[in-house]
């Protein structure tokens, strides 16, 4: 009786721990998991499989390249991890039992699978590390079922082998249960000798593997405790949401979030561009006195990297977006990055570059999750919704040659501005980045060149500063089709300013949400 | 016992063979098969790896027949990529060397068999270089992330890496370069903080810091002079740029550039006013082969990036004189960029002295995105220009390197994509005509789709490189060896 309850409170527990794994990876942490996914891009080509041998723990990587591919879809990631999490759990298990720990199996297991559970709190830990283990505790259980000694020893040191071959460090697991399984055998020796070989194959395998040391101990990679990072958490969501064109629920989020992280008033710009509304909203949340661009290079974090190219494909600047893409690619795990190469794709069809078009597409296209994608996006097959995709798109690239370094995104803009004037989220981008940098002239030089009769107050205001201090006369402002009670207002302004010595709590209840309150109180230098 | 073996060895064999797809009722069809690589009608050294390659349809059987004269070499296979077994491979281009063979492709789609147009394989009897090193790296070339130099044997697919990402702290590397072809004098930098020219003479490694308080940076294109004493190199502040229309995408310039000898007995830097001209870019500098003259690209400086595209190299030469490292007083123009209208790149002589190959671009030093990048091979002799037609692409071609024998050249073309450089060889034969060139062959067909680097400087070695990745990864530890 006892006994049964007891298998009932394992079960019970294991369910428990079961449950609360699936709900917190989906429920408060699936887009890290999707990241996972688009970070990799897994090929069914023999090509691409044969890259796994290049490094060993090929089977564990390509089982757990092959499972990650599948976060894309929605709660396969949570799932996935959670089985795979159980099944180590359960290989721990009856690793255990078959060590004589029989009693403390079940408490180790539920160890060693909250531990590994904790290390995917890391955007970059591989599901492969888990099967590492799976796969050298599968070892130990055909170990365990060799009966005679002399043959068990012999097939020992050909499971240190082959475990480091196909799970890397999932070799010293293997040895470690093999000592306590034969803890009571008096051959000491064969123990030390296993030990020896544990870290001397991988060692002598360094030069095959050009693998520093360290790494060549730890492959596929031993993770490392941290704490959920839920404000990484946050901005993937706002990333996620972005890209699948959610922008109702990227504002919820973004309303939810710490607005003083750049990424978070990236994405609100973003979308707010995307509306046509970005001067309309530009002051509602906190922005980055550095502008509206995320800053790409190679000492960029990788999620810099990874959202910053939105922005020059919602303006239309396809250099700049393949660049981008590029450098996402790079520094992603392999160099591959899903959401990149379908990026990379999207952008040479717009500048209908079928060549380079096709090298990416015919790469989607071995691919389990983008086959679909890239199918309609053949150049002989695409949908009629595909083709008004890309021509909506080639209105608003550039046309015009001009040579920028990668810093210089006032240089892309006006080049897109010129050709064509018509490119609202440019035209903002451009305007709004001078306002946030406080670089009224080069506002007062970009309106000029290419701003449209659109009524924004925004701009106005900004105007209103440049006017000012060039003591410009009623006129120039009626020339900028200010009206006369804005120009009242910034009378009012101006007169509390002075009246109260600069001091910004007498201006901020009713000019707070004022350009003119911006440029003189927020973001000070 | 011994007979049931063979029985059953025998029955295996005529089941499997059964199972591979023969053609019949094969429908002849005037067009060549779409094949990619690109190799029908061209010219290959009988030493070359097997060309696999792969058809763009639906076939899911292919049979290939190459006959020359007896010699025939036939492979069915079931898919859409064909891989030729390596032994049966050598054995027919050894009896076919020097001679033309006929390719027959026929390929099975949709359940009928389709015969393409024969096409030929000409065998030069002239041998290739069997080593060629390389960079793999991301075309964007701005950033870089897990760099690899690789050298890879061309008979076969082997490779081995000469210097890994993993081992040198993910540094940057630039490209590896040989003197006279020869695997025991080659020269290749990283970048970093340990970083340093790695020189490998006679076989024995050495990491040189190779700059002086003259120079505006440290080395960066190089050439060997024949006796691997001294090395020739330019040194560039090099600045990046993107172009807002698609098709050039990354243009890099330089602001500053001069040219200087390096002595590797003495660790003494040598140059002249000619070189180093202040007014004046100097780059790509390379010695001819009999190390009595330093080729290199010249254009006067311009207010950049505004006028990049008057920016216009021409090609010069001047005198070297190694018994006593002094340099000639006049320099010759060998291409007037200004009367021709082009910018001269990367120049580089045969090692029989005959022939002087280099790439022309409409403007600039950087040929790499320009579509327009073709090769033009100068006879050193007459000063007449081939423009290389059967070689050169709508997409860029440019960084070549010569084989030994002065008859095949390798050369970095991106005309699959446009984006990807992949090694092109191109024979040129004893005439100095120019063949139509092929891509270098991968073990998998398909390697060149999935494949997301370029190859880049691709360069051709008589032999293997006497050393490694964990070696360089040794040497990094060492300090510099200064010069001065």
């Amino acid at each position: 009786m006892r006994s049964r309850l007891s298998i009932y409170y394992t079960y019970g527990i294991i369910a428990l721990w079961a449950i609360a794994c699936f709900v917190f990876f989906q429920g408060f942490y699936s887009y890290h998991l999707f990241y996972k996914e688009q970070t990799q891009l897994f090929l069914f080509s023999i090509d691409y499989l044969n890259t796994y041998f290049s490094k060993p723990a090929w089977l564990a990587c390509l089982g757990g390249d092959f499972l990650t591919q599948f976060f894309y879809y929605k709660f396969a990631g949570a799932a996935i991890l959670t089985i795979v999490l159980l099944l180590l759990g359960d290989f721990t298990r009856r690793s255990f039992e078959c060590c004589m720990c029989g009693r403390f199996s079940f408490v180790i297991a539920l160890v060693v699978m909250t531990v590994e559970a904790i290390f995917h709190f890391r955007a970059d830990f591989r599901l492969s590390s888990a099967v590492a283990l799976i796969g050298s505790m599968g070892l130990f259980l055909l170990y365990c079922m060799i009966l005679k000694e002399w043959i068990k020893w012999g097939v020992a040191v050909l499971f240190v082998i082959l475990g480091y071959w196909m799970f890397g460090y999932g070799c010293f697991a293997f040895v470690l249960l093999v000592v306590l399984h034969d803890i009571v055998q008096p051959k000491g020796w064969i123990k030390l000798a296993l030990f020896v070989l544990a870290v001397g194959f991988p060692l002598s395998m360094r030069a095959h593997y050009l693998l520093t040391w360290q790494a060549s101990l730890s492959y596929p990679g031993i993770g490392k405790f941290q704490k959920p990072n839920f404000t990484l958490e946050k901005i993937l969501a706002l990333d996620n949401e972005y890209y699948f064109g959610n922008y109702d629920k990227v504002l919820k989020i973004v309303h939810q979030s710490d607005k003083s992280l750049p990424e978070v008033s990236y994405f609100y710009n973003l979308v707010q561009a995307r509306r046509g509304l970005l001067p309309d909203s530009l002051l509602n949340i906190s922005q980055q006195p550095q502008g509206l661009f995320m800053k790409l290079g190679p000492n960029a974090s990788m999620i810099d990297l990874y959202i910053g190219g939105e922005v020059f494909n919602l303006c239309g600047d396809m250099t700049f977006n393949e660049h981008s893409a590029m450098l996402a690619n790079v520094f992603s795990f392999q160099n591959r990055n899903a959401r990149m190469i379908k990026r990379l794709a999207e952008v040479n069809l717009v500048n209908n570059d079928t060549a380079a078009a096709l090298k990416y597409l015919r790469i989607l296209q071995k691919t389990f999750v983008y086959r679909k994608w890239s199918a309609i996006r053949m150049p002989r097959s695409q949908t009629p919704a595909v083709k008004d995709m890309l021509q909506q798109k080639r209105q608003y690239i550039n046309r015009l040659d001009t040579l920028r370094n990668a810093g210089n995104y006032r240089l892309v803009l006006a080049g897109l501005l010129r050709s064509n004037p018509q490119n609202i989220a440019a035209l903002d981008y451009l305007l709004c980045d001078d306002l946030l940098r406080k670089d009224i002239s080069s506002f007062k030089k970009d309106y000029d060149a290419f701003y449209l009769l659109r009524s924004k107050r925004l701009y106005q205001e900004a105007l209103l500063i440049y006017l000012a201090g060039m003591k410009a006369k009623p006129e120039d402002c009626a020339k900028y089709h200010i009206s006369s009670g804005l120009l009242k207002e910034f009378n009012e302004y101006t007169a509390i300013y002075v009246q109260a010595k600069g001091n910004r709590w007498a201006l901020r209840d009713k000019f707070g949400h004022t350009y003119w309150y911006y440029f003189h109180f927020i973001n000070k230098r | 016992m011994k007979a049931r073996f063979y029985y059953i060895l025998v029955w295996m064999i005529a089941i499997f063979a059964a199972c591979t797809p023969q053609p019949k009722d094969v429908n002849k069809v005037s067009a060549l098969p779409p094949m990619y690589p690109d190799y029908p009608d061209i010219t290959i050294p009988y030493n070359i790896a097997p060309l696999n390659f792969l058809l763009r349809n639906d076939a899911d059987a292919i049979e290939v027949v190459a006959q020359c004269g007896e010699s025939v070499l036939q492979v069915n296979k079931r898919g859409h990529e064909i891989c030729f077994p390596i032994a049966a491979w050598k054995k027919f281009m050894n009896e076919a060397k020097g001679k033309t063979a006929d390719v027959k492709v026929s390929a099975r789609i949709n359940g009928r068999w389709v015969q393409y147009r024969t096409f030929e394989w000409q065998i030069a009897a002239d041998k290739i270089d069997p080593y060629l090193s390389y960079r793999l790296i991301e075309p964007d070339y701005e950033v870089w992330n897990h760099l690899q130099l690789i050298e890879r044997c061309v008979e076969n697919f082997e490779e081995h890496v000469i210097c890994d990402h993993n081992l040198v702290d993910n540094s940057c590397m630039n490209c590896h370069v040989y003197g006279n072809q020869d695997p025991k004098l080659s020269l290749f930098y990283v970048r970093g903080k340990n970083g340093g020219t790695i020189l490998n003479r006679n076989g024995k490694l050495r990491k040189l810091d190779i700059k002086n308080s003259q120079m505006i940076s440290a080395g960066v294109y190089v050439g060997f002079h024949p006796s691997g004493r001294y090395g020739v190199f330019s040194s560039n502040i090099i600045i990046p740029a993107f172009h807002a229309v698609d098709s050039k995408r990354l243009e890099v310039y330089d602001t500053k550039s001069d040219i200087f000898v390096a002595d590797f007995d003495r660790n003494t830097i040598y140059s002249c006013p000619q070189l180093s001209d202040s007014t004046v870019l100097e780059t790509f500098p390379t010695f001819s082969p009999d190390g009595k003259y330093i080729y290199f690209c010249t254009a006067r400086r311009a207010n950049l990036p505004k006028e990049i595209k008057k920016l216009k190299y021409s090609l010069c030469r001047i005198s070297f004189n190694a018994a006593n490292h002094s340099f000639g007083t006049k320099v010759d123009t060998i291409y007037n960029a200004r009367l021709k209208g082009h910018s001269v790149c990367h120049p580089k002589v045969s090692p029989d002295g005959k022939w002087l190959v280099y790439t022309v671009a409409d403007y600039g030093t950087f040929p790499i995105w320009h579509r327009e990048a073709d090769l033009q091979m100068m006879n050193l002799k007459t000063g007449a220009i081939d423009r290389l037609a059967t070689v050169n692409s709508n997409r860029s071609d440019t960084y070549h390197s010569w084989s030994s024998n002065s008859r095949w050249l390798v050369f970095a073309s991106k005309r699959d994509d446009g984006l990807y450089g992949k090694p092109y060889f191109c024979y040129i034969d004893r005439a100095g005509k120019a063949h139509k060139p092929f891509v270098l062959p991968q073990k998998y067909p398909a390697f060149y789709d999935d494949n997301l680097k370029s190859f880049n400087i691709p360069e051709l070695s008589k032999g293997k490189l006497p050393f490694n990745a964990v070696d360089i990864e040794r040497l990094m530890k060492k300090e510099n060896e200064k010069f001065k």
